[in-house]
């Protein structure tokens, strides 16, 4: 499978806001200020896009990795 | 301090100020506020920020601020420190961000249009919700702007003075070397671009020094800058002789221009043409001797004087080369009453060929900044007379400003008068 999800750690999100000011169409927080992807899958193109919205997080909370047809992840690093 | 006491440190009409303006702190603390926070200051050149999103960090007086264009074009300036605890919001020089991220405690302010709608304003606030109950104004506690900014052709100015007047009443009719300032060798307003990095160093003198070498100061020449002219470091080399690059042997300036009210001030008038260099580079003479040329047909079709060049001083801290050649700027940033940043910009035309943006850094260098030889003769005098004015004896004595007292006419231009004699220190 091709295309990328956006991983959040969300016992290290602090609610910044810095990923919803780069790209606002992917990213919100919850009612608990933690960042939530709104999308499950991206293509390709969306690579570089994403990839700088995620290195904008202050605290690395976000990670880019290849979507998979595996279940979820727990959300933390490896 | 009391006004009167202010009154007492000039005495105009006899031509003798007294050393406390050029040393005592207290006198400069009033001018950071009566001067420096209410004036119209230079932030930086348009080119500077060509893309959405590029910014610049500048001073405005003591103050740190960004330079940013937004996602629509416009421009802002904005104060470089977090309304949470201070911190610069930004540590670079230079960079392209529509947002700066505070290193401190990571408040983050935006300057997209589509996610917020002033630009600087503070868009996230860790734990906004389970630290501060989601109550926080976020829309209050925004990067400052400035009150006002204005556009002069590329050259971006900025105060933070809400009352302050308008740019152009600011300006007056000085606006004329702003304009040759602002404008290429052939006299194009705004084809002009700045050449990549800002040269930034410290004096130990007081910022006045340099604003009024440039406002008129025709006497410190010969003694001060003889040397580099018989070295050669102008255009034609040691043939042709100055460091300007005008034909030796030239009628002097018949005159300086003051407008006494507003401040600004320059050598020559807007009459007063200097003359156009001669170069010893076939290539460089070919390129001038066109764009001179398109000039001298440009400024008789749009009515411009043929002089304003320079140097010359706006109010109170821009000083500068107005062109067609050189043209290059410096900002006199106060830091203490004996110290001072020195913020150097040189200007090339937008569409220059290589080989003359690269002949004309290497004349710019040579000739200012820190380790341009013009301006080390400069600094000399301004260090060396700054540090024997502050003695407890030498600081009870005025200077001296008596050189064409009383010897000027009115100009043409509003609110100007121009010295009878070529050499005056009416201006300052």
């Amino acid at each position: 499978m091709s295309g990328w999800r956006v991983v959040v750690d969300r016992d290290r999100c602090q609610g910044y806001a810095n990923c919803l000011d780069a790209a606002p169409d992917v990213f919100d927080l919850d009612e608990h200020d933690i960042a939530v992807v709104l999308t499950e899958r991206f293509d390709d193109a969306e690579h570089d896009r994403l990839e700088r919205a995620v290195r904008r997080c202050p605290v690395a909370a976000l990670r880019l990795e290849p979507a998979t047809d595996r279940p979820g992840t727990d959300g933390r690093p490896r | 301090m009391a006004a009167d006491r202010l009154d007492r440190l000039v005495d105009a009409d006899a031509g003798i100020i007294s050393r406390d303006i050029f040393v005592d702190a207290d006198i400069f603390r009033i001018e950071l506020e009566q001067v420096f926070a209410r004036a119209w200051l230079f932030v930086g050149h348009a080119s500077q920020v060509p893309n959405p999103g590029d910014f610049v960090t500048s001073r405005l007086g003591t103050d740190e601020v960004l330079l940013t264009r937004d996602d629509a074009g416009e421009l802002h300036v904005l104060l470089n420190s977090c309304r949470h605890r201070g911190m610069k919001v930004c540590r670079y020089d230079e960079g392209n961000t529509l947002s700066f991220t505070c290193p401190y405690h990571g408040w983050s302010y935006s300057t997209d249009g589509t996610l917020v709608s002033v630009a600087g304003e503070l868009l996230g606030v860790p734990h906004f919700r389970p630290g501060y109950g989601g109550a926080l104004d976020r829309s209050a506690w925004g990067l400052v702007p400035v009150a006002q900014v204005a556009n002069h052709h590329g050259l971006v100015f900025a105060t933070w003075d809400p009352q302050a007047p308008p740019f152009a009443d600011y300006v007056g009719d000085f606006h004329w070397w702003l304009d040759n300032l602002a404008s290429s060798a052939s006299g194009e307003k705004g084809k002009v671009v700045a050449l990549r990095g800002v040269q930034k160093w410290r004096i130990r003198a007081n910022w006045k020094f340099v604003a009024e070498n440039f406002l008129g100061d025709n006497y410190h020449g010969p003694p001060s800058h003889e040397s580099v002219d018989a070295v050669g470091i102008g255009p034609g080399g040691t043939a042709a002789a100055t460091r300007h690059g005008a034909a030796s042997g030239q009628k002097r300036s018949i005159a300086s221009t003051s407008f006494v009210r507003l401040g600004h001030g320059a050598t020559g008038s807007a009459h007063y043409f200097m003359g156009y260099p001669t170069f010893e580079e076939p290539e460089l003479t070919e390129y001038f001797t066109r764009c001179f040329a398109a000039r001298r047909a440009r400024f008789e079709q749009e009515g411009r004087p043929p002089g304003a060049m320079g140097p010359a001083t706006l109010f109170p801290s821009l000083s500068f080369h107005a062109g067609p050649f050189p043209r290059a700027l410096l900002v006199a940033h106060p830091i203490s009453p004996t110290e001072t940043e020195v913020w150097r910009w040189y200007l090339v035309d937008a569409d220059a060929p290589p080989e003359v943006v690269d002949w004309l850094r290497r004349y710019y260098l040579r000739y200012s900044g820190p380790a341009g030889l013009v301006e080390q003769d400069d600094m000399e005098n301004w260090d060396y007379a700054s540090e024997a004015s502050e003695g407890t004896i030498a600081r009870r004595l005025p200077y001296n400003y008596q050189l064409g007292l009383g010897m000027t006419q009115p100009s043409e231009l509003r609110g100007a008068v121009e010295s009878e004699y070529f050499m005056t220190e009416e201006n300052a």
